[in-house]
């Protein structure tokens, strides 16, 4: 039977209607909980897998397919309301979506992100249903030296995201990368910057630093600026609709973010931040308005979106072929597999057809589902915004901390998150970017570790990063994300001269 | 001010790096190599911070303001305090009482309207209680409440 | 006298059945005094009621979802949610070889709802001086099986036998690179250091790489980026399956029923011989009551079908040792890793 075959195959046994009751408790559950500040996909499945108890596997795993686009929807709806990533995934929507809201356009933030992300998500299981098999074999051909190509490629693109001022830029930049070093080193078991503190010694989580960066010193400074008389209403403008304009700018974004967050899905390791990164920096480049990136520019929201979900449905093609996580969320739908007593590998496709094609049919009901749920619940969300400011930003803080708790159940989290959060006060005040921070955070990991990897490899001969074609491509890419904002600002300022 | 600063975390960093023993097998690089490297970036922004400031800070969109007024530390300040309390009692009087009087205190200084403010603040305790320990399985601190 | 609650996990340690005529009840009531006076004698104290966890356990796993030990620990998870053993819920706490997860376990002194799942990590890391952690600060708890250690690589791999891989390594040791999973002076690395001592070459030229786990570790040997990976064979199982892997032997004593045509080290002429071994250890200062809980709840896992189909599944070999005999065993264990690591010249404790 081909692919197709296999594929309504497996649109008989989701679309029974115990396992579409399923899908939609499960798309449900995922956005409620991933609604919250600091809850992604990851921590979503992990808190809610325990429900799926007692269920029988297939069905189960098809709940848990519906929980991870759930949170993936959820999470993009705080990064846009209340400026606070649900994981790592959702900080490049964060950036524009936000502003998009403070411009009144939160609406139409929403809404591209649902639609975006619904394409996205489609696309790639159909992609995911056409060529697991092959990539799965390219997949492959990323070792230590290609991540590290490509790790350098992201993180060129968040250093240009420093803004107006290079230093600062730099100094977020830095201090995320020294975030990164705290904890246990992977490769020598040595310990690092943790003060003996044994809460430290599995690193400082990427989600208390978000929450406080983002969200916390969001709170600290609406409510200063309520007490100074300065309170900043978010208006509506406009529909709650995208104008035609905003859909005609949309549509190319969407088209690539979702193959960039494909492709980059079906790396195993890495996961959907860096197809964010990657597209956000890519419409950036492209657009003829580069310098209003940052103010609420659409293509921001849906491009990263995009990326964002398409890279789900890449994710699984490791997962489903070879047995490795691509990302933390496909972690732990491993481990939810193996409980289930299934083997994910290179067998699983031909030893469990029914399941494998169960749960890549149900992700296509999934992805219906949740555009279905979630249009509607943009008008609802929207008119979340109108709590009075002074209600409604302590509750965001409570909020906060039930999620960070939820995923920890540490209070030291709690308040490395204060800490946070002042620091993130500071920083706006200071006028120094935060993005950098937070994605240097998420990526500084995994550049040393595969550097040291290729370098071990390579018996520290550092021209293993010019042997392979996808090496080489990929530090061209670094090579030209840094050196095109250069050029074209010094390409700006030679033209005025000719008249 | 920023440069200082800047420059003292480089240096204290700096010193934490140096400080580290070297592992008995490692890879060929060792678990130092990075955090000097990332050492020497900030002194180097450092350096630039300063050389910024001397020649004064290109103007950026309306979010530069300078470094906070003495009433923002304040206000921000008992706002922190206020959330310290709050993550103190957390385990210790449990989420629901420990919400309450947090957002009751918060949202009586900034919305004003007190009874507005309390049945909110009673009302979101109590919601979210429920919604997450009993609907969703998460694990929330009862504290002094029996629950 | 200790109390005969029916509710009480434990079985009744002379036996029971519901409808007994007098004599038995007889018989079993002077048993069970004989049970308490020696509980007694060897507890020194008045005796303790039994313990049974009052909320979820916590089961800490210290690799990422999908590698070995997190296997079994949510395979033993869901043998106990499905026969109603004890609630409990996997927690992964990934890093330093393992001493996340034990640094975390040993906090919880004299608390029996956090147990872990342990290798040899549990006796290399403090010898390695990664952790002063070491059995004394640890509640040893029962041994559930082992592993065998196997040695792969690709299928169109130039090397073919063991014997070219040993030949390889002694012309010169760091012309392999070599994957030992997640940790450098593991019972994994110690395998390649033992063949390259067979041959004459220095262990210490090894060109080891680790990475996030046995599947990453997989997924660099099929992508050609490392020669070869030695880790739990069931990493390799999977692939060998479909053709894509090759394992060119397992350091176990003799050959196993899963995999009848691979030999092991030793017949191939290497004395190699290691055991990829799970415990299980609680945090410090657990009492007598709490102890017994686990070692009655883990023999009776053993005992299941599940168990017995996830032990075949996964080519485990099947072996079970109660607290007792497994902290004798592991001092065992202790003496010799040290000695090992000493020759190797990474001891550092």
């Amino acid at each position: 039977m081909d692919a197709f075959g296999y594929l309504l195959q497996g649109f008989s046994v989701a679309a029974t209607p115990a396992n579409l009751g399923y899908v939609f408790l499960g798309c449900v559950l995922g956005t409620v909980i991933g609604v919250l500040p600091g809850i992604g996909p990851a921590a979503a499945i992990a808190l809610l897998l325990p429900i799926t108890y007692g269920v029988e596997p297939t069905s189960a795993l098809i709940m848990l397919a519906g929980i991870y686009y759930g949170a993936m929807y959820g999470g993009s709806t705080t990064s846009i309301l209340i400026n606070t990533p649900g994981e790592s995934s959702s900080v490049m929507t964060a950036l524009d979506g936000y502003r998009m809201a403070r411009n009144g356009r939160a609406g139409a933030a929403l809404a591209v992100s649902a639609i975006a992300s619904f394409v996205a998500g489609t696309v790639s299981v159909i992609l995911l249903t056409l060529l697991a098999k092959p990539l799965a074999a390219f997949a492959l051909r990323f070792g230590p030296a290609e991540y590290f190509t490509l790790m350098l490629f992201a993180m060129t693109s968040v250093a240009a995201l420093t803004g107006p001022s290079l230093p600062r830029g730099l100094l977020s930049l830095f201090l995320g990368l020294m975030l990164a070093t705290v904890g246990i080193d992977l490769q020598s078991g040595q310990q690092r910057f943790t003060f003996n503190l044994p809460e430290l010694q599995d690193g400082i989580g990427f989600v208390v630093v978000v929450v406080g960066l983002f969200a916390l010193a969001e709170v600290f400074s609406g409510l200063e600026d309520l007490l100074r008389g300065r309170p900043e209403v978010v208006r509506l403008s406009g529909s709650l609709w995208l104008t035609r304009d905003e859909w005609r700018r949309s549509v190319m974004p969407i088209v690539r973010g979702t193959g960039i967050g494909f492709f980059k899905g079906v790396l195993p390791g890495a996961g959907a931040t860096i197809a964010t990164i990657v597209s956000y920096s890519v419409e950036r480049m492209l657009s003829r308005e580069r310098h209003r990136f940052g103010t609420g520019m659409i293509e921001g929201v849906a491009g990263p979106e995009a990326a964002n979900n398409a890279s789900t449905g890449g994710a699984m093609v490791p997962l489903l072929t070879l047995g490795v996580p691509g990302s933390g969320s496909t972690a732990i739908l491993l481990a939810a597999f193996i409980m289930y007593g299934l083997q994910p590998g290179p067998m699983l496709f031909e030893k469990r057809p029914d399941l494998v094609w169960g749960l890549i049919a149900s992700m296509y009901i999934g992805n219906v589902v949740l555009l279905i749920l979630n249009l509607p619940l943009v008008g609802v969300f929207v008119r979340l915004l109108r709590i009075p400011i002074g209600l409604l930003l302590p509750m965001v803080i409570s909020i906060s901390a039930i999620g960070i708790f939820a995923v920890s159940g540490n209070v030291f989290e709690l308040w490395l998150a204060l800490g946070f959060g002042l620091l993130g006060y500071l920083f706006r005040r200071l006028d120094v970017p935060v993005a950098p921070l937070v994605l240097a955070l998420v990526l500084g990991g995994m550049v040393e570790q595969s550097f040291r990897q290729a370098m071990t490899i390579s018996g520290a001969d550092p021209t293993v990063f010019l042997r392979s074609p996808i090496c080489i491509v990929f530090l061209c890419a670094s090579a030209l994300a840094l050196a095109v904002p250069v050029l074209w600002r010094l390409w700006r300022r030679a033209r005025p001269a000719s008249a | 001010m920023l440069p200082a600063a800047t420059l003292a975390l480089a240096v204290a960093y700096l010193a934490g790096t140096l400080a580290m023993p070297s592992p008995a097998i490692a890879d060929p690089l060792g678990p130092q190599i990075f955090p000097l490297l990332i050492a020497g970036g900030l002194l180097l922004t450092a350096l630039l911070l300063a050389l910024e400031a001397w020649h004064g800070l290109p103007a950026a969109p309306d979010t530069a303001q300078g470094p906070p007024a003495l009433q923002s530390i304040r206000v921000v300040g008992g706002i922190a305090a206020w959330t310290a309390l709050y993550i103190f009692g957390f385990e210790r009087l449990g989420f629901p009482i420990a919400t309450t009087l947090f957002l009751a205190g918060l949202m009586m200084v900034f919305h004003g309207r007190a009874w507005v403010s309390l049945a909110c603040a009673v009302g979101f305790s109590a919601g979210a209680w429920l919604l997450f320990t009993k609907l969703l399985a998460v694990r929330l601190p009862a504290g002094l409440l029996p629950l | 006298m200790p109390p005969t609650d029916p509710k009480t996990l434990a079985p009744h340690p002379c036996g029971s059945s519901p409808a007994t005529p007098r004599p038995d009840l007889e018989r079993r009531s002077l048993c069970t005094a004989l049970a308490a006076t020696g509980a007694l004698a060897v507890g020194g104290v008045s005796a303790q009621p039994a313990w049974k966890p009052s909320r979820t356990v916590e089961l800490v796993v210290f690799a990422s979802p999908g590698g070995g030990n997190d296997k079994a620990a949510r395979a033993l998870q869901k043998i106990w949610a499905d026969n109603k053993i004890v609630d409990a819920v996997v927690a992964n706490r990934v890093g330093g070889g393992g001493t996340l997860a034990y640094s975390y376990v040993s906090q919880k002194a004299g608390d029996g709802h956090y147990i872990a799942i342990a290798q040899a990590g549990i006796l290399t890391n403090q010898l390695a001086g990664r952790t002063p952690l070491s059995l004394a600060d640890m509640t040893v708890l029962p041994y559930i099986g082992t592993e065998p250690v196997s040695l792969s690589v690709r299928t169109d791999s130039p090397i073919r036998t063991l014997k070219d891989f040993a030949d390889r390594l002694r012309k010169d040791p760091s012309s392999l690179t070599i994957s030992p999973g997640s940790t450098l002076a593991s019972t994994n690395h110690f395998v390649v250091a033992l063949l390259a001592r067979a041959v004459g070459a220095d262990p210490r030229k090894l060109r080891m790489v680790t990475f996030g786990g046995g599947a990453e570790a997989a997924a660099n040997v099929l992508g050609g980026h490392i020669d070869a990976m030695v880790n739990a064979s069931n990493n390799a199982v999977p692939h060998v399956q479909a053709g894509k892997m090759r394992i060119l032997g397992l350091a176990s004593p003799k050959r196993v029923a899963s995999l009848p045509d691979v030999p092991t080290f030793r017949e191939s002429g290497f004395d190699v011989l290691q055991d990829s071994w799970y415990v299980f250890m609680g945090p410090r200062g657990l009492a007598a009551p709490q102890v017994a809980f686990w070692d009655d709840v883990f023999a009776r896992t053993m005992k299941t079908p599940e168990w017995k189909k996830f032990v075949a599944d996964n080519g485990w070999e099947y072996g079970f040792k109660p607290s007792r005999e497994n902290e004798a065993f592991l001092r065992k264990e202790w003496e010799e890793a040290r000695s090992i690591m000493s020759d190797l010249g990474v001891l550092k404790a």
